[in-house]
Parts: structure tokens; sequence; C-alpha cells
């Protein structure tokens, strides 16, 4: 299955995310089943069990904003004025969240994911600006649902507050995208749940 | 003058609500330089010292929560204070036509988050705080420009995005916190619309904390 296909499809976030080779709803079920409720908001560096789980759930997260910045990087070149000024921007704070969840997993004494070569993640040719603009929207959603769902098995409270840092920056991202698809003012539901809102 | 000494202070609110009461003053005086930090105080344009108090008063009551139904009721009472403040800014006719669009669709977001949230406090046997007093955004009804609403609910916005980032770190439960997350991303969402309102950079940080 195509990427774009793989996001469009509502059906298939989950087969998306592991299709990107990021699957956070795959680490979910994978290496999150036997987390809990919450994760307990305890200290995540007296349980090692628990550890183990936020660094795969960072990994994870961080495979999304390296594919965010290969994206970005590849759909600029058909960008041009206010578009290409806000897809810059926001390529830049991609590479930000990617560096600091690098840097927090080599922190946690683990070697973090490489990014990909950009031919590996066999993003869909856009025909024009528009094209490249309804993929990054797409893509945002994606990677805020991922968020969200990730959010509650991080053990780490601070971690959470990071990624709920980083998934209200998407979430800001979106609206701009929303907003150059002439979408109206970019922000049409209450709760951003990342899903279906793109469309 | 008991807020400070009129116009001629360029760092000082002027107070256009007459009834502020001396507590209230008081607890202006006390926080006036980091209002003067934050930027609530815009080129002279300026709003009420109770708006302000009103402000940090709902911010430090939301920080100092602990435990689930103590910070979801401080959140009601964060976005009802947010849907007054809307509702007063609306009442200005200071906004332009997509300025009053945009205000009245984030009303209604603020309203549905007040209701998801004290219907989530329900469901935990607690009872929702009772609206806020109107009263105390009432300035905002009497706002001299879109400029000085804007940045008034920018700083509101701010505010209501550290709060979530700091229950973050503190709620239990994970329905409670996805709910979060999700109001969260909203509220970084107003600020975007506010931001281009002001000629600002809509998303100026990577980690939206809403620290300045």
């Amino acid at each position: 299955m195509a990427l774009d296909r793989a996001v469009t499809d509502r059906r298939s976030r989950r087969a998306f995310l592991e299709i990107a080779g990021a699957g956070l709803a795959g680490a979910s079920a994978a290496v999150l089943g036997a987390c809990g409720d919450a994760g307990g908001g305890g200290d995540a560096g007296a349980d090692p069990e628990a550890e183990f789980r936020d660094v795969e759930i960072l990994n994870r997260a961080l495979d999304l904003e390296n594919m965010a910045v290969a994206a970005y990087t590849a759909g600029s070149a058909l960008l041009s004025g206010p578009t290409l000024e806000g897809a810059r921007r926001i390529l830049e704070q991609e590479r930000e969240h990617a560096q600091a969840l690098s840097r927090t997993i080599r922190g946690l004494g683990v070697e973090p994911n490489r990014a990909k070569a950009p031919s590996a993640y066999n993003f869909p040719t856009p025909k024009g600006p528009q094209d490249v603009v309804k993929f990054a929207a797409r893509l945002e959603s994606s990677v805020i649902a991922a968020y969200i769902e990730a959010i509650p098995r991080l053990s780490d409270p601070k971690l959470r507050q990071t990624s709920a840092a980083i998934a209200t920056d998407e979430a800001e991202h979106l609206t701009f995208l929303l907003q150059r698809q002439g979408k109206g003012p970019g922000f049409p539901a209450a709760f951003v749940t990342g899903e279906k809102q793109a469309r | 003058m008991g807020a400070g000494g009129g116009s001629e202070v360029r760092d000082r609110l002027v107070i256009r609500d007459g009834d502020a009461d001396t507590a209230v003053i008081a607890q202006y005086e006390a926080t006036r330089r980091e209002a003067v930090g934050r930027g609530l105080i815009a080129g002279g344009g300026l709003l009420g010292a109770t708006m302000v108090a009103t402000l940090l008063g709902v911010r430090n009551a939301f920080a100092q929560s602990e435990g689930d139904a103590e910070l979801i009721s401080s959140a009601v009472t964060l976005e009802n204070t947010a849907v007054a403040a809307y509702a007063a800014a609306l009442e200005s006719a200071k906004l332009d036509a997509a300025t009053t669009k945009a205000v009245k669709t984030i009303k209604r977001q603020e309203q549905a988050h007040a209701r998801s949230l004290a219907a989530a406090l329900q469901r935990m046997g607690g009872t929702p705080p009772k609206s806020v007093d109107r009263a105390l955004v009432k300035p905002l009804a009497n706002a001299e420009s879109q400029r000085d609403i804007a940045t008034f609910a920018i700083e509101l916005e701010t505010m209501a995005v550290a709060a979530y980032y700091a229950a973050h770190g503190k709620l239990k439960s994970a329905k409670l916190l996805r709910l979060a997350t999700t109001i969260m991303a909203n509220e970084g969402q107003h600020l975007v619309v506010l931001r281009q309102a002001l000629k600002q950079d809509p998303f100026p940080h990577a980690f939206e904390t809403g620290q300045k």
C-alpha cells in the first residue's frame, strides 16, 4: 500500500504508521500492551521496564519526526511565497523535535533510531503545491493522533509534557496548512484528535 | 488612581473599571512587573486591573492544583473564564468581521471544552465549579481596539496552554490525559489565529509550553 493511500484511508492510521516505519500505534500494541492505564505517573528512572517502554515510544516518535523532516524537505521544492515560508518554519520545528527526542533517548542510554534515506519513505509524487499542502496536513494529523495515543503510555511525566508541547505545535502547523488550502481559519474542531481533521 | 498614576506611567495599567477594590489593586501591584513583562500592557491601550488579576488568579489556581479532580475543576474555571472573556470581547464591537467570526468559533470551542471537562468531573463524583463572575471580564467589553483584545486573548490562551502543559505532568487518568492533550492542541490553534491578527509569527515555538 502506498504511503499516500495509507494516509488517506480513514481505517488505516495504524497501518500508515506501521508502513511508515514509525508506528507509534504499533508500538502501543507490541511494546505497551502491559503498560496499564496512564503508566502510573511514577518515576521512570526508578523502573527499568518503564524506562524501556518510554524509550521505545520516543524512538517511534523520532521516526515520525524524521519522516516529517523528509516530507517537508521534499515538498518545499514545489512551494512558493507565504506557503513556502511557513513550510520552512515548520521544517525547522520538526527538526527541533527530532533533535530533542534524540537527545532525550541518548540521555536514557540508548542510541536513537537513525533517519531513513528520503527515498525509503516512498512519498507520493505531488502534481502541484496543493498536493504538497494536503499531504502535509494529513501527515500532521496522523502525527497528532500518534502523540495523543502515546502520551498516556509514557511513564515519565516530563516526557508527557514534552510530547504534549510537540503535539500542540503540530496542531498549530495543521491550522496553517488548512488555511493554505482555503479551509477557513483552520481550527474546525474543539478537540484536536488528529483523526479525520485534515480532510 | 490606585494602580499607578495614569497614562503618564507607561508601564502601568490604567484602571477604567472604577470598582476595583483594594485587594485587587494589591494583587495587581504584586503582579504588575510580570504583567508588563508578559506584554499585557501594550502601547498605551490598556485593560483594567481586574482583568489581569482575574487571569493571574485563574492561572495560579490551576498551577497549585493537585489530583485529577482538582485539576479538572481548575480547568473548568479556566475555560469558563475564557468563555466570559470572549463574550465580553464580542460585546466590544471593536472586532472586524473576520476576527468576530474567528472569536465566535473560539468561544464556542471554549464552551465545548468547559462542558466536556465538567462532564468528566461529574463522572468522577465531583461538582463542577460555578460559572465565573462576568463582571471580572467586563472591562474587555470596553476595550479601545481590536489590538488590545487580541493582546489579552493571546495572554489568556498562552496561560491556558501553560496550565494544560503543567497538568500533563500531574494527571493520572489516561482518558483525562487524552482529553487534556486534545484541548491543549486546540488552544494552540487559537493562538495561531490570534497571533496572525496581530501580524505576529503564527507558530514561534517548536515546543508550545505556554512559557515565555
